[in-house]
């Protein structure tokens, strides 16, 4: 194995956020799927989505942008209950296990969007080689 | 909610059985039907069923009042699709040849496709969900049509079935049309044909045959796109004897791949929690935004692997340069 500076680590941890962002993505549709069964005969429609929304959201891959809701939805309420899901709150939250899965995906999700640029800034700090 | 469907369907008092949902009871009679009217039968059971206050919450023996196509399963069904095409090498193989005898600054340019050959396989598979999700509204119009001609609705239930599919079928084709039908709308196309002799429902049957047709190009297509981009990024690997370049590009190509990941969910997670609607505009301008997230990424990482990057081989310390032989 060759030693490995600061800059190879780094280079490894931008490469290992390939499979990081694919596991959020799976993660994300074994929650979305499971929640969208719940949801959307009470949501799936006008007015929390418009009929064009409807058409897009329906099938791969924006159906993520649905499952994505959802689960903030399920995991956070407050940031979807000001715009699309105005007025919507208990009857239709989840169980506490649920809810937990849906803030870590949520936490977890932001991390590894955060994790790339500063993984390119720490790279970008390092100094120039010959 | 459905319009009350008089024109086309009966009413039944059904019993729930143990195991029953509302979901199984829909498949049973309706076959697999899109969500949207999905929901809409759930509504209109609640509606008619004032005392069922949860519809995933039925109990067995209760009886439900439903609406049913006269004949189980009668919606009709998208044609159905031959699945993805069969994918084999003997179809890569000019591509690598091709990709052998380019110069360095083909190979280059190619590199920086990558990524957009990718986001451009997702975006055609989007038109193939979006055709074979709409094939049945044009379907339905062809049996509305038959139902009047043998008198089992008006000619205004007609009109105004024939109105409203079209009406949708026009909102959920978007600029997508254009690819099926040109500058011709839906209604222009999807008529009746009047000349002598011909069936009355031929410019549908034609239309269906079309947007299955175009199905089928845009599945595959989207598949050979997708693994075309992966397949030169592992061949330029594997066709390049010299560590440092095999490096550069790997590095471009995971630079790249995250970088669109990464504008993918981050442009969902806004979409998600702003609710800004998104129409066909918008799903292009995030297909094409991804794509070009993923090469500015891809030569960033490579950038800064050229001037700041020891001469370690990731290649080798990550193996793919066994997996790209």
């Amino acid at each position: 194995m060759p030693v490995m500076g600061t800059f190879e680590w780094l280079t490894m941890g931008l490469i290992a956020t390939v499979p990081y962002m694919l596991l959020i993505i799976l993660v994300q549709h074994v929650l979305g799927y499971y929640l969208s069964k719940k949801y959307d005969p009470h949501f799936f429609k006008s007015p929390y989505f418009t009929e064009g929304e409807v058409a897009v959201y329906s099938s791969w891959p924006l159906s993520l942008i649905r499952y994505a809701t959802y689960i903030v939805f399920a995991g956070f309420p407050w940031l979807v209950q000001k715009r699309r899901f105005k007025g919507h709150a208990s009857p239709y939250l989840p169980g506490a296990y649920l809810k937990l899965g849906c803030q870590l995906w949520l936490i977890c999700t932001v991390l590894g969007i955060l994790s790339v640029p500063t993984l390119f800034w720490l790279m970008w700090l390092q100094p120039v080689t010959a | 909610m459905l319009p009350k469907q008089s024109l086309n369907t009966d009413t039944i008092l059904y019993r729930v059985q143990p195991g029953d949902s509302l979901n199984k009871i829909i498949n049973n009679y309706y076959g697999k039907v899109p969500l949207q009217k999905r929901n809409d039968i759930i509504a209109t059971i609640q509606a008619d069923n004032p005392k069922l206050k949860n519809p995933d919450r039925i109990q067995a023996n209760q009886l439900l009042q439903i609406d049913i196509p006269p004949q189980y399963c009668a919606t009709p069904r998208a044609q159905k699709l031959t699945p993805l095409l069969n994918i084999d090498k003997a179809l890569l193989k000019p591509l690598q040849q091709q990709y052998q005898v380019a110069s360095p600054k083909e190979k280059r340019t190619i590199s920086l496709l990558t990524p957009m050959m990718i986001g451009t396989g997702a975006a055609t598979t989007m038109i193939d969900k979006t055709f074979q999700t709409n094939t049945p509204l044009v379907a339905k119009i062809a049996e509305l049509y038959n139902e009047y001609k043998e008198n089992k609705i008006t000619k205004g239930q007609y009109d105004s079935g024939r109105k409203a599919l079209l009406t949708k079928l026009k909102t959920n084709l978007g600029p997508i049309n254009a690819l099926l039908n040109g500058k011709k709308s839906p209604n222009e196309v999807i008529r009746i044909s009047r000349t002598k002799g011909s069936v009355p429902t031929r410019n549908i049957t034609q239309q269906v045959a079309k947007m299955s047709k175009l199905s089928r190009v845009a599945s595959g297509g989207g598949f050979v796109l997708s693994i075309a981009g992966l397949g030169i990024a592992c061949n330029q690997i594997a066709n390049t004897s010299d560590v440092q370049v095999k490096n550069e590009i790997f590095v471009e190509s995971v630079g790249g791949f995250a970088g669109g990941l990464i504008y993918a969910t981050s442009a969902t997670l806004v979409l998600a929690i702003m609710a800004t609607p998104v129409g066909w505009v918008g799903a292009l301008i995030i297909g094409v935004g991804g794509g070009l997230a993923g090469i500015g990424a891809g030569y960033g990482a490579k950038t800064l692997y050229t001037t700041r990057g020891n001469k370690i081989d990731l290649t080798k310390i990550t193996k793919v340069n066994q997996l790209c032989r």
